[in-house]
């Protein structure tokens, strides 16, 4: 095969990701017992704790809460998680870098796929808790890899800009979990977006994660179409944000070396 | 012969400790006047040519900060030049840094698949090779088990086993071969010969003065980033040693005082005695089992060290 195609270096690509992605996922739980359950049995944990707050103790008065608030969980927890592994990615793997041939741009793009294959894991769950409160398969779930699909360009965008900016400025990475955290909250995750005040209401609705938690539980609980519109504009947003970050990463890896 | 890889008038610059540019958003926030300014920067190579062809190989010597690395990340193009160009005929590989990207908890059998994949082979073809893999690092026996518990050298074995079977036609060699045991180098060197009988052109850096010698075609000398001399390995690494050895009798301090050793020879400097003084082996004794001092060649019984540390005997004094 002649690697200097284009194709060819795709196709080496490709298989980077597939091998690395392999690789996060049969390190993390080698030496567990449970293993990959963990990726279904964290979030689960997190529900209870959830519902035990705001059904129990304080309740919310959210319809089909548990299947609402684990919604919730996973999505943000793919978004968690990928941003969380990319921002080190490329300033703890030298040895990647300095690989001649080596598709640095491959990086960022193994762990936000790493993130989502634990979100598809730990669908099926969300599903069994969806049916068990009562919520019927609808045809409108067909269009969930399209959520999926804005939130993968949403999140790898973000991913190339931290990855970069982190490699000249490592404060990213210790900055990065506080505004996760105040992300978390500003996000209806437990509580629902229309209780968010009237006068915020437009600040609240610049974060994309919003349309996007909408609209799966639009698709999943409701079992209606959601705001195709917002959505829209979401992933035209996104996809700019994915080309201006590729742009920098690119212009940026021409660096990388010479600071790690 | 076809010219494989190519650089004209390459030059890379560095910043010299700190740049304008903030690192942290400390720097970023505080005013000007306070943030530490560039002093300067430094060119750590400039004005580089050379030409590697099909089955050629280049050596590349040279002190310690002459640039070496830097020159094999830009003709990798991992380091892009600040400039001149450089052209290559083909993908490049390199046996830079082995075991890149391998998982200690993993097995040798999962490292290989990754490592073979980030050194620039498809799955498919990882898979294919995967048995001569083994073969060649002789680890089948081992190959299940995680890499945490293998020994250096057989992590180094499995390291150079898969970039061996890359099959490259551009090879840039940065000071590995220089580790793990005598008869696996040796092994690592047929194969290299191997690669330039398959026309990959290749260019080599280390500190074996002798292994420039024996498996090179020709060399360039850097100095401070600049190319000091090119020519055949045997005449520049004569120039290299030669160069060396002047730089350590210009060290040498000039009126030392002549000494005696406990045989009764006298030792002049730059007659019988030489190096620079900066380390001085001053005492060396053979003891028998029983301590005792050997006086005649041949001992019966096995030598050991006297129970002072070298450290005493040997006495450093700072350049």
């Amino acid at each position: 095969m002649s690697r200097g195609s284009e194709r060819g270096r795709l196709a080496h690509a490709l298989d980077v990701v597939r091998v690395l992605v392999g690789r996060e996922f049969k390190s993390r739980y080698r030496k567990t017992s449970l293993g990959v359950a963990w990726s279904v049995l964290s979030p689960l944990l997190f529900l209870m704790t959830f519902y035990l707050v705001f059904k129990v103790v304080i309740d919310l008065q959210i319809e089909r809460y548990a299947s609402y608030i684990f919604i919730g969980i996973v999505a943000w927890t793919w978004f968690q998680g990928a941003l969380g592994d990319s921002v080190i990615g490329i300033s703890s793997n030298p040895g990647l870098v300095s690989q001649p041939g080596f598709p640095v741009f491959a990086v960022p793009i193994v762990s936000v796929t790493t993130a989502l294959i634990n979100f598809l894991t730990a669908l099926p769950i969300v599903l069994v808790v969806l049916l068990f409160e009562g919520a019927r398969p609808h045809l409108i779930w067909l269009t969930l890899p399209l959520l999926v699909f804005i939130q993968y360009v949403l999140t790898l965008g973000l991913s190339y800009l931290l990855a970069a900016l982190n490699v000249h400025l490592r404060d990213t990475q210790y900055i990065l979990p506080a505004v996760l955290q105040i992300g978390y909250f500003m996000s209806p995750i437990f509580y629902d977006a229309s209780r968010a005040p009237k006068q915020f209401a437009l600040l609240f609705n610049l974060n994309p994660m919003v349309h996007i938690l909408g609209g799966y539980r639009d698709i999943l609980l409701r079992g209606a179409a959601p705001n195709w519109g917002a959505l829209g504009v979401v992933f035209v947003c996104s996809a700019a944000l994915l080309w201006v970050g590729h742009a920098f990463f690119r212009r940026a890896s021409y660096r990388f070396l010479e600071e790690l | 012969m076809a010219t494989m890889l190519k650089a004209s008038g390459v030059g890379k610059r560095f910043s010299l400790y700190t740049e304008d540019r903030p690192r942290t958003f400390k720097e970023l926030l505080s005013p000007r006047v306070l943030r530490p300014r560039s002093r300067g920067e430094l060119w750590a190579l400039r004005g580089v040519d050379l030409e590697v062809g099909e089955g050629e190989m280049l050596g590349v010597i040279g002190h310690n900060g002459s640039g070496k690395s830097t020159l094999l990340r830009v003709l990798g193009g991992v380091m892009r030049a600040d400039e001149g160009t450089v052209e290559r005929a083909a993908h490049v590989n390199g046996l830079l840094e082995l075991n890149t990207g391998m998982h200690p908890d993993l097995s040798g059998r999962e490292n290989i698949l990754i490592n073979g994949v980030v050194a620039g082979l498809t799955r498919e073809e990882v898979v294919q090779r995967f048995d001569a893999i083994v073969d060649f690092a002789e680890l089948e026996p081992f190959i299940d088990n995680p890499v945490r518990t293998y020994s250096s050298g057989m992590k180094l074995r499995l390291g150079f086993a898969v970039a061996a079977h890359v099959r490259p036609r551009i090879l840039l060699i940065d000071e590995i071969l220089s580790v793990g045991d005598i008869a696996f180098q040796e092994k690592c060197l047929q194969r290299i010969q191997e690669f330039k009988r398959d026309g990959c052109a290749i260019v080599l850096i280390t500190h074996d003065l002798s292994q420039v010698e024996q498996s090179c075609d020709r060399a360039i000398w850097l100095r401070k980033g600049q190319v000091a001399a090119v020519g055949s390995p045997e005449m520049l690494v004569g120039e290299y040693r030669a160069e060396m050895l002047a730089e350590t009798s210009r060290r040498t301090p000039g009126a030392a005082a002549a000494q005696m050793t406990a045989g009764g020879q006298h030792l002049v400097l730059n007659e019988n005695r030489f190096g620079s003084l900066e380390t001085v082996i001053q005492d060396v004794r053979l003891l028998d089992g029983d301590r005792r001092e050997v006086r005649q060649e041949a001992t019966p019984s096995p030598f050991v060290s006297p129970s002072r540390p070298p450290g005493k005997r040997a006495r450093c004094s700072p350049a």
